[in-house]
């Protein structure tokens, strides 16, 4: 299993999977307009109102350069590093919010805000189970970084040209 | 055998100075393409900054306010005790409400009219705060419905009715004849429901040249403003002396009553 897991090719795609969702996740809320990113923050009543406004655009864009990064494979560990913890955040302001019993959309892919409580129980652990998976995919990326068709390649590939590495 | 080991030594340190040669070139590359890839961070850093600033929400100018909204809270305050000589020992309620909310039609319904009871025995200071954040949520069967902006629309028209006089009989009215959720209210609904509240003859005209012309357009894009930058994220709330009430209190006649005489000092 760990075999196969910590192979460049494997690490290639959830390096691609985690990119997409990323710039998808950040992309449909950073392009929403109005009050939206705004209200999707003060839903889950963490941070103070007067933070909405910044906190609205800052998280959907770090994910969208967390993304680029991924996509383009530069700095994979950092960024699948700050990957996770991002992503653990998100899942922090579930339970928090799951346990003080709001009901809310967790705006994950834009929306948000407070919807009724019907299926409640189901949304919460779905989301939180779905970014627990991201995060496995992002943990996977800091323990091997190394992945194909990966832009920071390009500083250390073709080095011992003349010499074969076995002779060292 | 000394030839041989001078010979191999030599080639060894030829292949030692190659191998730090080709370091070195490994080390420059490395870092050029991480300036690359840190100049790349930056310019998309710089896009995104530029693009949440150009995005923000329009700000629309407040323009013209209905009679007795003042810049402080843009809320329509209701009832006699805000005129009373000892308004400030009087609590204050002030209740967020979007025309299109189910759940601020319960509220209507379940303690409205005690509400309007306390309110105009002077026993509180009412304070409607509007909000039309439902006009994001309900866009697209607001506009399949032929009736998009339907919160903003109906809240222009209540500025009129307030205009008018007729404030609390236009609220009680429009909440009573509530469309289902993502209808809307459309303009003519508007008029219908501005004579129903009393509003007839020249103060039709007015209230019609009110709302065509979206005169108080300003003040509720501006009190929605006001809604988010509180924090609220939904309607009805209840805030009894700045403090948000629980909905069951506020919902429950009795419990209300009671929250607000002891809130009187």
């Amino acid at each position: 299993m760990k075999r196969v897991i910590s192979t460049p090719a494997v690490g290639f795609h959830y390096r691609l999977v985690l990119a997409g969702v990323l710039l998808y996740a950040g992309g449909a809320k950073f392009f929403e307009g109005g009050y939206a990113a705004q209200m999707a923050i003060n839903a889950y009543k963490i941070f103070p109102p007067a933070w909405a406004p910044f906190l609205g655009h800052f998280l959907p864009g770090l994910e969208i350069l967390l993304g680029i990064l991924l996509l383009a494979g530069m700095f994979v560990r950092l960024t699948a590093l700050i990957t996770a913890i991002l992503m653990t955040g998100f899942i922090l302001g579930i339970i928090s919010v799951w346990v003080r019993g709001y009901s809310i959309d967790c705006g994950c892919f834009g929306g948000g805000g407070e919807v009724s409580a019907a299926g409640k129980t189901w949304r919460y652990s779905s989301e939180i189970l779905r970014d627990l998976l991201f995060v496995g995919l992002a943990v996977r990326l800091v323990v091997w970084p190394s992945t194909p068709f990966a832009f920071e390649n390009l500083g250390t590939r073709h080095t011992y040209s003349q010499e074969s590495p076995e002779e060292q | 055998m000394a030839t041989n080991n001078q010979g191999s030594r030599a080639a060894r340190e030829a292949a030692a100075a190659a191998r730090a040669q080709a370091k070195a070139q490994t080390q420059k590359r490395e870092r050029t393409i991480q300036l690359i890839g840190g100049l790349a961070v930056l310019v998309v850093v710089a896009v995104l900054v530029v693009i949440a600033i150009t995005k923000k929400p329009p700000t629309t100018s407040i323009g013209a306010l209905p009679t007795g909204v003042t810049k402080d809270t843009l809320g329509v305050q209701v009832g006699t005790a805000w005129s009373a000589s000892n308004a400030s020992s009087i609590p204050k309620l002030q209740i967020w409400e979007d025309f299109q909310c189910p759940a601020c039609k319960n509220l209507e319904d379940a303690n409205g009219a005690n509400i309007l009871s306390l309110a105009n025995s002077g026993k509180v200071r009412l304070e409607w705060r509007p909000t039309i954040f439902l006009d994001t949520n309900l866009q697209g069967q607001n506009s399949a419905a032929g009736n998009p902006n339907s919160s903003a629309l109906a809240t222009m028209a209540f500025g009129c009715a307030v205009d008018a006089g007729k404030a609390e009989q236009f609220h009680t009215t429009l909440f009573a004849h509530q469309p289902q959720e993502g209808n809307g209210y459309s303009a003519s609904d508007l008029t219908k429901y501005a004579g129903m509240s009393g509003i007839n003859g020249k103060a039709m005209d007015t209230f019609n040249n009110c709302l065509s012309s979206k005169k108080y357009n300003g003040w509720v894009q501006n009190s929605f403003k006001a809604f988010n930058d509180a924090g609220v994220t939904s309607t009805p709330t209840g805030v009894l002396n700045g403090k948000t009430l629980d909905p069951k209190i506020l919902y429950t006649p009795a419990e209300l009553t009671k929250a607000i005489a002891s809130a009187t000092k």
